[in-house]
């Protein structure tokens, strides 16, 4: 796992790497530290990562600009930061983890625990997904999106108006922050359980989700039962 | 507090000037007046006799006529007789002469209806025996050859002629007496004779006190509620100019309660007197409007109200009393002329100052131009009621100033707490705290130890209006102590020509560290804040330079919060005393704080 630290503060940066490196082990690639906006700006570009570990607040310096930026990467952010009254912007747009300062280690090692568990979701659903387009950042309300189609590294959302737009984040990713009312119902559709419409079974066992628009998407095998048990 | 005798310091060119005036007055004699006689005796009503119409001529009988007065130098018991002839002697009006030595003066009154009525009501500035159809019938004081002989008696005289002597018919009175006490240098003096009724004196007697009374009283409660207000610690110049102003008046009016009750003796100089009290009233209005309206150029305006005297009144040989008159008229075009520069200069309340004194003005010019007529101060009241009424308005804007300000100390008690002890700096600094209690206990002792410090700094100077220097600079260290052990970069604060007893406003320089935290950028090895201060004949220069560049410039020009505190409080601790200028500089950010020093009767609330 590639982890990148935005803290100005020394001490607080050398608390969260120790703990890095306590809580990942050998699953810790890279870790690298940065103590300004700018200088996390430039690490991002260097090389990838899996975690941004980012503190809003950098000797006055508003960290929301980077953030909006960051959520649309396709790495998980977790914010560690004392300005809570941000906790719940951060969440909305789809932070994984919102750890206030001061933090124990245990705190710290939750938060680094749902970028490596399978399943891991975060406390609170986004409200808005962040996508990259034409070089800005654009939000896009979670609300409008009916379903989410994975390709390889990314992910398509599309928007209750037909529209597609292209997301960073892998379907995993995205899963992990979406509100719980998106289910995986094959490995590439993650689809809002409200806007399925009805289920159908061909032959052959192959299954299909139709959606209120009439779309029909595919539904994998291993999860048709569980859809069926939450569709009622 | 100031002792109120200094302020007299403020009268004593009143008082030159008055005592001036009356000197120049005494030294010049009105003009006689004298009757053109010629030939044998002339009769004349009491209203031609007088010379014109006074308050007197409705009580003497319609059918009274008066001769022509004569007078003679000299001294003989037989010039009191009805058959002495005098038709070789002088001739004079209503006035007397003033001359040195005993003298007589003889006229003849008649009515040839009904009985003459039996009160004389007589004004005469002399001593004098006065001798009716060669009786005596009263006197007052005793006529000598000079000044050491002459008794001086009072000038108003109520005599009574018994009934024998008033029979229908003419009469020949007769007055021995002499002037060698005569306090104002004149040719002669005013002879007043009236006939009437004693029902009718006392009637014209209470139609003369009225006013004064009143006046007296009035004034008398102007001057308690100032004194009192002056008592209970409104200490304002104002009022004292207030009160004597009031007082001026009190003693003019006084006097003429006095005169018209038991009267004065004839050789005490009252009109003399009414000038000086009066100037000293008059001076003390204009000085009392001026100061009202914070305007300066009191002493011009005295000197041109006494040149205008000199120019306008003395030259003209103005009797004398109607010289306190034109003094107070005088005085209030000058501080008519003081209410208009006032709303001019757009002062406060000098719309109501103006029309008070433009009343005054014009009360005055409806009344008699005599001072003994008692409504010449009359004119004042609406000139006090106006000053009374800013004073009145004064008093309020400073009650709510001082709510506001009261209001305005809590609220940047509050905000020093807020912004020094904000939840972010605590948790952040409690983050650092708990990783260096791990790695180096020593070294969180001394961090826990610094940060107490700050928090009880902090607690301790966030209801004061000034700290020193000296504290300052120490809660900035401490400051960048805490900094320091957060970010493990070497914050320094440089402080060159530094009066450690020097007041400034609390967390003043702490707040421009925590602008250069918020909103600059500092690279090592640029991490030195640095003061500069300078004092220059009482005021004081800071020039306090922040490491690192802008962040925003923008934000940083407009400070935020912290500027607008910094602002607040500089006002509060030096208000309108103080300038902040800040802007980029080489490598950081420049912060300049110019204190000036209180005026010497402290800040103006």
């Amino acid at each position: 796992m590639r982890i990148l630290i935005v803290e100005d503060e020394a001490v607080v940066a050398r608390w969260i790497e120790q703990s890095c490196r306590r809580c990942l082990g050998a699953r810790l690639e890279t870790l690298r530290v940065a103590g300004t906006f700018a200088a996390a700006r430039a690490a991002l570009e260097e090389a990838p990562i899996d975690a941004l570990l980012l503190d809003l607040n950098l000797g006055g310096e508003d960290g929301m600009a980077l953030l909006e930026t960051s959520v649309a990467g396709s790495f998980h952010t977790i914010i560690v930061s004392a300005n809570t009254e941000h906790a719940l912007r951060a969440f909305e747009h789809g932070v994984i983890d919102f750890v206030p300062k001061p933090f124990t280690d245990a705190r710290l090692a939750q938060a680094l625990a749902r970028l490596t568990e399978t399943g891991g979701h975060s406390p609170h659903a986004a409200r808005y997904l962040a996508v990259r387009k034409h070089g800005r950042v654009q939000l896009v309300a979670v609300e409008r999106v009916r379903y989410v189609q994975g390709a390889d590294d990314w992910a398509e959302l599309v928007l209750d108006d037909g529209r597609r737009e292209l997301h960073d984040k892998t379907l995993e990713k995205l899963g992990a922050i979406l509100p719980s009312d998106f289910e995986r119902i094959h490995k590439s559709f993650l689809v809002r359980l409200s806007a399925v419409r009805a289920l159908h079974v061909h032959e052959g066992s192959r299954y299909e989700a139709e959606l209120s628009d009439g779309t029909r998407l595919p539904v994998g095998r291993t999860r048709y039962k569980e859809l069926r048990e939450k569709l009622g | 507090m100031r002792c109120p005798l200094s302020y007299l310091r403020r009268w004593k060119l009143a008082l030159v000037i008055g005592s001036l005036l009356t000197a120049i007055g005494t030294a010049w004699p009105a003009e006689e007046g004298y009757f053109p006689v010629k030939g044998g005796r002339v009769w004349r009503t009491f209203e031609e006799w007088q010379g014109g119409e006074s308050d007197w001529t409705d009580l003497v009988p319609p059918h009274l006529e008066y001769s022509e007065v004569r007078f003679k130098m000299g001294d003989d018991p037989r010039w009191a007789r009805v058959d002495w002839d005098d038709a070789r002697w002088a001739r004079r009006g209503y006035y007397v002469p003033v001359l040195q030595g005993v003298m007589w003066v003889r006229f003849r009154v008649r009515d040839l209806t009904a009985p003459l009525p039996p009160a004389v009501y007589m004004v005469l500035s002399a001593a004098h025996e006065l001798y009716w159809d060669g009786i005596p019938v009263g006197s007052s004081g005793v006529p000598g050859n000079d000044a050491a002989t002459e008794k001086a008696g009072r000038i108003r005289h109520n005599y009574l002629v018994p009934e024998t002597l008033r029979a229908p018919g003419e009469h020949v009175i007769a007055l021995r007496m002499s002037t060698h006490r005569q306090p104002v240098i004149a040719r002669n003096s005013t002879l007043l004779f009236c006939l009437t009724t004693p029902a009718q004196l006392e009637i014209q007697r209470w139609r003369f006190l009225a006013a004064p009374v009143m006046q007296v009283g009035a004034m008398a409660l102007f001057a308690l509620a100032a004194m009192v207000m002056w008592l209970v610690g409104v200490r304002r110049r104002a009022l004292l100019y207030f009160g004597g102003v009031c007082v001026g008046c009190i003693g003019i009016q006084g006097s003429l309660i006095v005169e018209y009750t038991i009267s004065r003796p004839y050789d005490i100089g009252f009109a003399s007197l009414g000038l000086l009290v009066t100037s000293c009233s008059a001076m003390s209005l204009i000085a009392l409007v001026a100061e009202q309206l914070n305007l300066r150029g009191v002493r011009w305006a005295v000197v041109g109200v006494v040149l205008a005297y000199l120019v306008l009144v003395d030259r003209s040989g103005a009797p004398w009393g109607s010289r306190p008159y034109l003094v107070m008229l005088l005085a209030l075009l000058a501080a008519l002329g003081y209410t208009v520069v006032g709303v001019s200069r757009k002062r406060r309340g000098a719309m109501i100052a103006c029309v008070g004194v433009l009343l005054s003005v014009v009360v005055d010019l409806r009344s008699p131009i005599d001072f003994m007529r008692a409504n010449m101060l009359v004119g004042f009241l609406p000139t006090e009621l106006a000053m009374f009424a800013l004073i009145a308005l004064d008093l309020r804007d400073e009650r709510r100033k001082a709510r506001e300000a009261q209001l305005t100390a809590a609220r940047l008690e509050v905000e020093l707490l807020k912004q020094n002890l904000q939840p972010h700096f605590l948790m952040n600094t409690l983050t650092a705290l708990a990783q260096t209690i791990r790695e180096n206990p020593d070294r969180a002792m001394a961090f826990i130890e610094d940060l107490a410090t700050e928090v009880r700094m902090l607690a301790g100077m966030a209801a004061e209006k000034h700290v020193t220097l000296g504290r300052e600079l120490e809660l900035c260290r401490t400051h960048l102590r805490v900094m320091r052990a957060r970010t493990e970069v070497d914050w320094e604060l440089q402080a060159d020509g530094i009066d450690a007893s020097a007041l400034v406003p609390p967390a003043l320089f702490l707040t421009l560290i925590e602008n250069g935290f918020s909103h600059q950028r500092a690279e090592r090895p640029a991490t030195r804040f640095r003061l500069r201060a300078r004092a220059e004949t009482g005021n004081m220069h800071y020039e306090f330079f922040s490491p690192g560049v802008a962040v925003m410039e923008s934000a940083r020009v407009e400070g935020g919060t912290g500027l607008r505190y910094v602002r607040a409080r500089l006002e509060e601790s030096f208000p309108g005393r103080w300038t902040l200028s800040h802007g980029p500089g080489e490598g950081g950010w420049e912060t300049r704080v110019d204190l000036r020093a209180a005026p010497a009767g402290g800040d103006r609330p």
